[in-house]
């Protein structure tokens, strides 16, 4: 066991890093028999975000399932804001946690992806379950249907476990062969309407990122690529760069692509 | 002295006071309370005790999240002109409010200078 999860611990680092490190996963996979942990319709996975912080700096737990069909790959997530920064909790109501889904349609190339904020409830799918209006737009996080999940492996509030990790991994493995990923149409429709839209829509905040370090694999133009970044996104690349995620290991910024990055985070 | 009354009425409303920290100069953008789109803006650019006045127009690109304002300094020449920008601050994922608080940064382009600044939006 030991071996086991020294093993699959430099494996998942490495997943994360380059796509070498995917095979280094499967074989990891494959050699220890863990196929079982990773299947759909399996428990949800319980994890305090890395990336995700409340408006008060207070930490964000996730529970994360995942579903399949034949067309369809159903993501589903309560998501909590109500931590405070220095870790203490208000008082626990179950409406409290946020329930959102994101459904990718497999039966279209680029797949298609169709976000939901739903009534507050458990992790279970149905698809007449009630939207309510978005608290925050998809789009400023989600430029290409469901991201990698990123636990915060410290956490002393909800550390992760090692069974949640080899499925969090497999999952995130799911995603990565997605490749592009586009918003389904309905939300260009419904957004005029919205308070909170799916996405922002004025030219300035759709205007993309072109560095080319970036625009390597965040482009429009292949299916295996994750589209084009927009200055919606500030907020997330800011964190993938600082958090060290971006750009990936083996790859780096020139000086003058560091130049042009923080003047497109300057907002320029 | 009744021209310089009305001139003053006219700039009454302030819209940015920008700071550049290492270079230390200053920056006040001035435009009516009315900054639709070709407002005429002035420009005050201190740099110790030199001061230098610009004039400008408004070109205003509204977002719901970010917002951008940029502005032509005249005598026209493409490569002179203010970008002001507001972005909300760093929010984490899923918890980022559209209505938080924004920071403000201007990036003053003349000829080949290029001055970039931190703003406060000012009501005076």
């Amino acid at each position: 066991m030991w071996a086991t999860q020294i093993y699959f611990s430099f494996a998942m680092k490495q997943m994360t890093k380059n796509v070498a490190g995917v095979g280094l996963v499967f074989t990891a996979m494959i050699s220890f028999g863990l196929w079982d942990l990773v299947g759909s319709d399996v428990p949800e996975v319980s994890l305090e975000s890395k990336e995700s912080k409340t408006v008060l700096g207070g930490p964000v737990f996730n529970k994360i399932r995942w579903f399949q069909s034949n067309d369809k790959d159903i993501w589903m997530m309560n998501q909590s804001h109500h931590f405070l920064a220095n870790g203490e909790v208000k008082p626990t109501d179950p409406s409290l946690w946020d329930r959102l889904a994101i459904v990718i349609d497999k039966t279209k190339r680029p797949h298609r992806a169709r976000f939901y904020q739903l009534e507050p409830g458990p992790l279970e799918w149905r698809e007449d379950l009630k939207e309510v209006p978005f608290k925050v737009a998809c789009f400023m996080c989600h430029n290409n249907g469901p991201r990698a999940i990123r636990p915060n492996y410290d956490s002393p509030l909800n550390p992760t476990r090692f069974k949640e990790s080899i499925k969090i991994t497999y999952w995130n493995m799911r995603m990565r062969f997605y490749g592009r990923v586009l918003p389904d149409q309905v939300h260009d429709e419904k957004d005029p309407s919205l308070a909170v839209p799916f996405r922002f829509q004025s030219r300035y905040e759709n205007e993309p990122l072109k560095v080319k370090a970036c625009s390597r694999c965040h482009n429009d133009s292949e299916e295996s690529s994750r589209g084009f970044l927009s200055r919606q996104q500030m907020p997330t690349i800011r964190f993938m760069l600082e958090s060290g995620q971006m750009p990936p290991a083996g790859k780096s910024l020139t000086s003058e692509e560091k130049q042009q990055l923080e003047k497109f985070l300057a907002g320029f | 002295m009744l021209t310089l009354v009305l001139l003053s009425a006219n700039w009454a409303h302030a819209g940015y006071l920008c700071h550049s920290t290492p270079q230390g100069s200053e920056l006040t953008v001035q435009y009516q309370a009315d900054n639709h789109l070709g407002a005429d803006v002035q420009m005050v650019l201190q740099k110790g005790s030199e001061q230098t006045v610009y004039w400008g127009k408004l070109q205003s690109e509204e977002g719901t999240l970010l917002e951008q304002e940029l502005i032509s300094i005249f005598p026209y020449n493409q490569n002179e002109t203010l970008a002001i920008t507001s972005m909300p601050e760093f929010c984490g994922r899923g918890s980022c409010l559209v209505s938080g608080k924004k920071t403000i940064q201007a990036n003053l382009n003349v000829g080949d200078s290029n001055l970039f600044f931190f703003c406060d939006e000012t009501n005076d």
